[in-house]
């Protein structure tokens, strides 16, 4: 009696493994055809980060676009990479029309083949971009521009007669005493952070190893290394952290609420770039998905959405006047597009080396 | 009482095996019955959670290599055991689950003493209120931590305007931190377990050790003590099994200070995408959390108190 249900029980493990083989990315082409349906579709489930973006599609893009084509916009918050991890999950049978990846993302869902390649004849928009945001050709677009900056409490700067903030090594100073916001190297903002420090130390994406040596430096003099922005920003608002690097739309927020910061674009450059947003592989909802990608590249939105603080990310078009004195940018400021290719290449390996040579260092030197 | 008939014994052993074969026949009737009854739970046990878990196990065997090679290995354990910051936070993640431990039980089996022996509708109350947190979700009530405890924050003034200290303690991204953090979520399961062993304790027993000549002190120490270990186990385990599996409160309370193996098996399938590695790392803190818990019960249960779990 017992060995029949032994029996029983290991025939329905057996079966349901026999469902899954080795995955190999190289069968996403077997994957079902893209389907068609997207002529009537109703509505499309668009994926993307949450905060600011979700408030700027829900609120705001997602209404005009039902009334103008009578399409309804779902939208499931979380991060860029649980998105694509997500996305990766269903390849097979995609949930998702539209997903928003930071371009690093982009990047990697272009690689792994989780992206549809548009069509500029579909995609009409498309022509009036500013290259300066676009990580991949035809895959996906652009939406949601800003820079990735330092930050600095202005108040206290004045206060110590600290010297303002002119390049990326000026992040690493004993004064601080801990008072820093860094963002991990796991998100954005901290990859930047590792990079940008390269470059300003000889170093460069092929070469991180200046970057890291100074990135030590940084820890010992920092409490910790924060996980994500909304971790980060209550700690610059409650002036935990006198010292950021930050997107520049979350700078412009903070500033809204009164913080005294400023935002620099330090001599050796600050990368500009974009929340982007991709058709997923075979989304069900294709045709209404590249409409809605069109649209979210209009100029009725694309201004909509440089209210909520990002930069537009079409040629001619300005940074909302409200934000021109908190996240301008000058035409003096050095801004460029980061070799996305290279960084997800090389990801992996410097995520692992920070995770065992920089984070043990926090901490270090700041003064009890 | 009269004393029993010589017939009415034998009448009591013809019953009792009466309703011995009765009750055989019965059996497998019952059983039916038990399958029946039980058949949505394990369905859904065994679809929500079995068939998952082997998959995530037969991930953790697969190894990838670049973008398009991938094979049946054992690399992803071997990796993980040959690499000192792996191993590292495994015992990162042990010692805080154990500190979070006998924190919740060095505060919470007073509550569960007092439980025990208040009067009924002070035990509804108190044990209410034990229950309420429970009631809010960790993310929110830890996410109010944060705000209380970052530097510069609530708690951090308040201990510098009272002026006991002007430079306060670090209690946020540190260990300490995540133990208070943990504790905090933790520390109803504490109570309600002690209690509810507390509750079975016969109160007669207590006054046989006065009469015996034992104090309170000694009274607690030689019977209410060894009597809840029943119930201390089952706190512990509990306690202990979910501190292993944490997720939200290191994030937020440990930032990068306290990669705790949750965090960095996360960090392995989200950020780094890589799903294998990802999934042998839970299969190790699954592995160590059941060594661990079933090393402890088997001790307590086979140690100087193994009656008690009788």
């Amino acid at each position: 009696m017992k060995k029949r249900w032994i029996a029983i029980l290991v025939s329905i493990i057996v079966m349901s493994l026999v469902g899954c083989s080795v995955p190999n990315p190289k069968t996403t082409s077997e994957a079902k055809p893209a389907s068609n349906s997207g002529d009537g579709a109703t509505e499309i489930t668009v994926a993307g980060n949450g905060g600011k973006i979700e408030r700027a599609i829900r609120e705001v893009i997602a209404p005009k676009f039902e009334k103008e084509y009578g399409i309804k916009v779902n939208f499931v918050p979380g991060l860029s990479g649980e998105i694509l991890s997500k996305v990766e999950l269903q390849k097979n049978a995609p949930q998702y029309d539209v997903a928003f990846y930071v371009p690093l993302d982009v990047q990697r869902a272009n690689d792994k083949g989780l992206t549809e390649k548009l069509d500029p004849s579909t995609v009409p928009n498309m022509d009036k971009v500013d290259p300066r945001f676009v990580v991949v050709n035809n895959v996906g677009v652009p939406v949601f521009g800003l820079v990735i900056a330092p930050a600095y409490n202005t108040e206290t700067f004045e206060k110590h007669k600290w010297a303002p903030i002119t390049s990326w090594n000026d992040l690493i100073r004993p004064e601080y005493n801990g008072k820093t916001a860094f963002a991990d190297i796991a998100n954005d903002w901290g990859f930047a952070l590792l990079y940008n420090l390269a470059n300003a130390n000889g170093g460069s994406l092929d070469n991180l190893e200046p970057g890291l040596q100074k990135a030590k430096e940084l820890a010992s003099y920092s409490n910790t290394f924060y996980k994500n922005s909304t971790q980060m920003m209550p700690a610059v608002q409650q002036g935990a952290a006198d010292v950021t690097v930050m997107g520049s739309y979350a700078i412009a927020e903070l500033i809204d609420m009164g913080v005294p910061l400023k935002m620099v674009i330090p001599k050796e450059g600050a990368p500009l770039q974009a929340f982007s947003a991709t058709v997923v592989k075979n989304a069900p909802h294709k045709e209404a998905a590249i409409k809605f990608v069109n649209f979210l590249i209009s100029e009725e939105s694309q201004k909509q959405i440089a209210e909520s603080g990002f930069y537009p990310v079409l040629k001619e078009m300005k940074v909302a006047p409200k934000y021109e004195k908190s996240i301008g940018l000058k035409d003096s400021d050095h801004v460029f597009r980061p070799d996305f290719k290279k960084m997800a290449e090389i990801r992996e390996e410097w995520t692992d080396r920070w995770a065992k040579e920089v984070t043990p260092e926090l901490g270090k030197k700041v003064s009890k | 009482m009269e004393p029993v008939r010589y017939d009415d014994r034998q009448k009591i052993v013809r019953l009792s095996t009466e309703i011995v074969t009765a009750r055989r026949k019965r059996n497998w009737r019952k059983y039916i019955y038990c399958g029946l009854l039980l058949f949505p739970l394990v369905a859904f046990i065994f679809g929500f959670f079995v068939i998952p878990m082997l998959y995530i196990l037969y991930l953790s065997f697969i190894e990838t290599k670049g973008e398009t090679n991938a094979f049946y290995s054992i690399g992803n354990y071997v990796h993980f055991f040959t690499d000192s910051y792996y191993l590292h936070s495994l015992w990162l993640t042990i010692k805080i689950s154990l500190y979070t431990v006998v924190v919740s039980l060095l505060l919470g089996y007073p509550v569960a003493l007092t439980m025990a022996k208040c009067s009924p509708r002070v035990r509804g109350l108190l044990t209410l209120l034990v229950a309420s947190p429970l009631l809010i979700s960790i993310v929110v009530r830890n996410f109010g931590w944060y705000l209380l405890l970052l530097p510069n924050g609530t708690v951090h003034q308040l201990l510098i305007s009272l002026g006991i200290t002007t430079s306060p303690p670090k209690l946020l991204f540190s260990e300490i931190g995540v133990v208070i953090g943990l504790s905090n979520a933790y520390l109803p399961f504490m109570i309600l377990s002690v209690a509810t062993s507390l509750y079975n304790i016969d109160p007669s027993l207590e006054k046989a050790a006065a009469i015996l000549g034992a104090g309170p002190l000694r009274s607690f120490w030689s019977v209410t003590l060894p009597l809840s270990l029943p119930g201390i186990v089952s706190g512990v385990v509990l306690v202990f099994s979910m501190s292993m599996s944490a997720y939200v409160t290191p994030a937020l309370m440990g930032g990068a200070n306290v990669p705790m193996l949750p965090v960095v098996a996360y960090d392995q399938i989200i950020n780094l995408l890589r799903w294998t590695y990802g999934s042998a790392i839970s299969y190790v803190l699954l592995g160590i959390t059941l060594i661990m818990v079933t090393i402890f019960t088997r001790m307590m249960e086979k140690g100087r108190y193994r009656e008690v779990f009788r």
